[in-house]
């Protein structure tokens, strides 16, 4: 069944000599429950593509459907609803509200939708996350490795369809790194949640069920892991 | 570059708009307290040299003594100058130095040549203005003055501290990586200190200017509105007091200001430098409540309150607008008591030569028909006539009123009504502090007659009421025709339209011929409500500029305060929250500065408006002082409807702003 569906997606920045085409006619989907990766240099147009499909930044051209909805003919305040219900961000800065504890920043795109979160839930997130004994603590009172777990729960609690990672352990060393990957994995299989992450570390595509690649705004599907198609 | 502080003209230039606010209030703090003691300043001059070309120049007389006596005071070092005046006596003149405690000195004198205090002339009005006597009105007017421009003072460094607060919260990593770099803590303190002089460049000469353009055109005006008071005010004078004044407060108000910033930027970690989380641990120590509001509400209020030091100083710059506010509205009442005419004051009286009902109902009708005259009011009078009040005989005025002079009354009723004592015949109003003679029945003995009358109201205090010992009684003129069988007036006051001139006056005059008193003071009238006009545009002015500041202040901490939580805003947008929840959370952090500026505003500044109100109201005129609620009601509706409307301009901004340059923003 396809959730993700990315047509024709184009994204420029500046006018004239300045313009800079960011993303150039990127079109692909994506299957509920597949992990896919997105590989690519510094620059070459991962994060806006990210963003774009978060509807954090609004494409210049192309379509961008999720379940079947499109993105940007909601107006603003709804495509928002939409937005916190369907889909779950993780950043490479984890982005917590620094004023809430785990367990709040956790809960906080329910308690945005002033819905009481179902407390089994919880647990099984704290649990999953093994953030049981943090749960009262600021994320300032966190490490790099627990600040990126609350965020991961953070985008688990609403069960959205679609997890987008921006390079998720950019900030991370190496055994927090699998961890998080594992996490990631995990989520995928156990809730049949999409997830696309962004990562710099071809290491890390090897437990992903596809690979794309993007290079100067163009999209490239390299089928299974980086490694594989790669060679 | 050569040296690390030349950073602050290139950073200035960077972050001009930011700091705009904060030379905006350095401006109005250096502008406010210049023209306040400029002002003050002109007037003293002006009332000296007034004083001096009317009464001369020396501080104390002595007369009836001796030429040794004479030289040894001369001699004393306090004495600038003295001389003997040749008058219907010797008197002996002298001007001390302002430098001294003149009172004690005259006294000393007094003392050590034994001389008696007919001897001793002190010229007391002068003294009093040159601000050398205690405990005098003058003095009192001084100190409030004083206190007045400390509270000035006071909300200019409160809101120049909490603006520089949160320029220096918007640059936390930018210190941070200074710190980074190697600076030292010290150097980041002066950095900061010499960033909020560095704005005083700009700002203070730009209050003085203005304050020495304002002075002098309110010193004109003032000169032109009413030349009694002021025509010894100096046209073109500058006052070298205010401008020190101004410089110095605005001064010490940036430096005072700079320091819980300056603090905070030399308080930051090179940790900040690094951009992500860093900086949260330092932030907030406990989360927010979501239990009890919604999160945009929990999270608005937690913004507010946690971070402690700057609710602190928000509140208390809020709460001293309220205080400020409160205290400069007494000046109001201070001036309608002192300056503006009663309503019912007249421009001319006609009175009875022979304190007669002699002046005929014609002439009343006749002056009323003038179009020149906006209202005559003619009152009746029975003098001494013998009466029985409450079982006690006394000796009684008897008085006419009409209907304007009892609608007057009614400030002053006690008990009863005076409705029934205006329309009702043998129903009379009696001057008394007695409420329970309401009701009761006075006999009053008139051409042998006596006539019965009831009391239907009290009042505690009439202009008519001047004869110690003598009962005023008050009826209706109807009621004085019943009781005395006189139809003619005692008196009668006239009060004429704005356009009226002294022709229309005489033409009043020569309706009468003979047989009448008149007096005149249309002009002492006029100039003495034009001078009420006058101080009312100065301290509505000032009232304008303290709201003006209020509103300017909200408006910048609140929209200073979102711009540094851009960054946290972008991350809970890219959570989930709505444009309509961010802008409530941005309401609910403006409205809880607002509402515990108030309450701190409320706690402070009413004791603080019943100090300054007892002072210079209730000392002089015996009112009673109660809540000012007008004001009060005013200046809250004022803060928190600017607090609401601020916040428009962040919220429109962040909306405009895509979620991910707000993340982006440092």
């Amino acid at each position: 069944m396809e959730i993700l569906n990315v047509q024709d997606l184009c994204k420029s920045y500046g006018k004239g000599e300045a313009k800079v085409d960011a993303l150039k006619h990127v079109s692909f989907s994506l299957e509920k429950g597949e992990f896919a990766a997105v590989i690519g240099e510094s620059g070459s147009g991962k994060t806006t593509l990210l963003n774009c499909i978060g509807a954090l930044d609004t494409p210049t051209s192309g379509q961008i459907l999720l379940d079947g909805q499109d993105l940007f003919s909601m107006k603003e305040e709804e495509r928002t609803i939409f937005r916190r219900r369907s889909i779950g961000f993780i950043f490479q800065s984890f982005q917590l509200v620094s004023e809430l504890n785990v367990e709040q920043n956790i809960i906080f795109p329910l308690l945005l939708d002033y819905r009481r979160p179902n407390q089994t839930d919880v647990e099984e997130i704290l649990e999953l996350l093994g953030l049981q004994d943090r749960r009262k603590h600021l994320p300032g009172q966190l490490s790099g490795g627990q600040q990126q777990r609350v965020a991961i729960g953070r985008a688990l609690i609403t069960r959205p369809r679609l997890i987008l990672a921006d390079e998720p352990t950019g900030n991370l060393d190496s055994r927090n790194s699998r961890d998080v990957i594992a996490l990631l994995t995990s989520a995928s299989r156990r809730y049949r949640q999409t997830i696309l992450m962004i990562t710099h570390n071809r290491n890390l595509t090897a437990s992903v069920d596809r690979v794309f690649q993007v290079s100067d705004g163009i999209l490239t599907d390299l089928g299974g892991t980086a490694d594989e198609a790669l060679s | 570059m050569k040296h690390y502080l030349d950073l602050i003209p290139l950073s200035a230039r960077l972050h001009r708009r930011q700091s705009r606010m904060t030379r905006i209030c350095i401006f109005l703090a250096v502008f406010l307290v210049s023209v306040m003691f400029g002002m003050a300043d002109m007037y003293l001059q002006g009332a000296t040299r007034r004083e001096i070309e009317e009464n001369g120049d020396w501080h104390c007389a002595f007369s009836s003594i001796d030429s040794g006596t004479a030289s040894l005071i001369a001699a004393r070092p306090e004495v600038r100058e003295s001389e003997w005046v040749h008058e219907t006596e010797d008197i002996f003149v002298v001007r001390f130095s302002l430098f001294c405690p003149i009172t004690e000195v005259i006294a000393e004198i007094q003392e050590q040549n034994q001389l008696s205090d007919e001897q001793v002339h002190i010229h007391t009005s002068l003294l009093s203005l040159q601000g050398q006597l205690k405990g005098t009105s003058m003095s009192r007017i001084y100190e409030i003055s004083f206190f007045l421009s400390v509270l000035v003072v006071l909300t200019s460094v409160l809101m120049i501290s909490s603006s520089l607060n949160s320029s220096v919260s918007q640059r936390t990593e930018f210190f941070g990586l200074l710190r980074c770099l190697g600076a030292s803590r010290k150097q980041i303190l002066r950095l900061v200190r010499k960033e909020a002089l560095y704005w005083c460049r700009t700002a203070i000469p730009a209050g003085l200017g203005l304050s020495i353009l304002v002075i002098c055109l309110l010193s004109a005006a003032m000169r032109k509105i009413s030349p009694q008071w002021f025509s010894s005010m100096p046209v073109f004078g500058i006052s070298f007091v205010s401008l020190a004044a101004g410089s110095l407060l605005g001064l010490a108000a940036v430096l005072l200001a700079a320091r819980s910033p300056a603090r905070l930027a030399s308080g930051v970690s090179p940790l900040e430098a690094a951009s992500g989380n860093a900086h949260q641990a330092a932030s907030f120590h406990h989360a927010a409540n979501t239990r009890f509001f919604r999160i945009e509400t929990a999270l608005g209020v937690h913004h507010a309150a946690a971070r402690k030091k700057s609710w602190l100083l928000m509140t208390g710059a809020f709460a001293v607008c309220v205080c400020l506010f409160l205290c400069f509205s007494t000046l109001v009442d201070f001036m309608e008591n002192a300056m503006m005419p009663k309503a019912w004051t007249p421009e001319l009286s006609i009175a009875s030569d022979t304190n007669t009902c002699s002046i005929s109902p014609e002439l009343f009708q006749e002056t009323a028909r003038s179009d020149s005259v906006k209202r005559v009011y003619g009152r009746m009078f029975a003098y001494n006539v013998p009466a029985m009040i409450d079982g006690k005989p006394c000796s009684s005025n008897l008085i006419s009123q009409e209907e304007n002079q009892f609608r007057w009354a009614e400030a002053s009723l006690l008990a009863g009504s005076i409705d029934a004592a205006a329309e009702e015949l043998n129903q009379v109003l009696i001057v008394s502090e007695d409420a329970d003679l309401a009701g009761s029945t006075i006999i009053l003995s008139i051409d042998g007659k006596e006539h019965a009358v009831t009391v239907a109201g009290v009042l505690s205090d009439s202009p008519l009421a001047r004869d110690e010992g003598t009962e005023t009684i008050l009826c209706s003129e109807a009621s004085f025709t019943a009781l005395t069988g006189e139809q003619g007036y005692t008196i009668l006051d006239i009060q004429f339209k704005n356009s009226a001139s002294e022709e229309d006056v005489s033409y009043i005059k020569s309706l009468f011929s003979g047989g009448v008193v008149f007096t005149d003071s249309l002009n002492q009238i006029r100039q003495q409500r034009n001078l009420y006009r006058a101080f009312a545009v100065l301290v509505y002015g000032f009232l304008s500029i303290i709201t003006a500041i209020t509103v300017f202040h909200i408006m910048n901490t609140i929209r200073m305060g979102a711009a540094s939580q851009t960054r946290q805003y972008g991350i809970m947008r890219a959570a989930g929250m709505s444009s309509r929840q961010l802008i409530k959370m941005i309401r609910a952090e403006a409205l809880t500065y607002a509402v515990s500026g108030i309450l701190l505003g409320c706690f402070l500044g009413i004791p603080m408006h019943w100090v300054v109100y007892v002072s210079l109201i209730t000392t002089f005129w015996g009112l009673s002082w109660s809540v000012p609620w007008p004001a009060l009601g005013f200046i809250i509706c004022v803060i928190l409807f600017t607090s609401l409307l601020s916040c428009r301009g962040p919220a429109r901004r962040l909306r405009a702003m895509s979620i991910t340059e707000a993340l982006r923003t440092q």
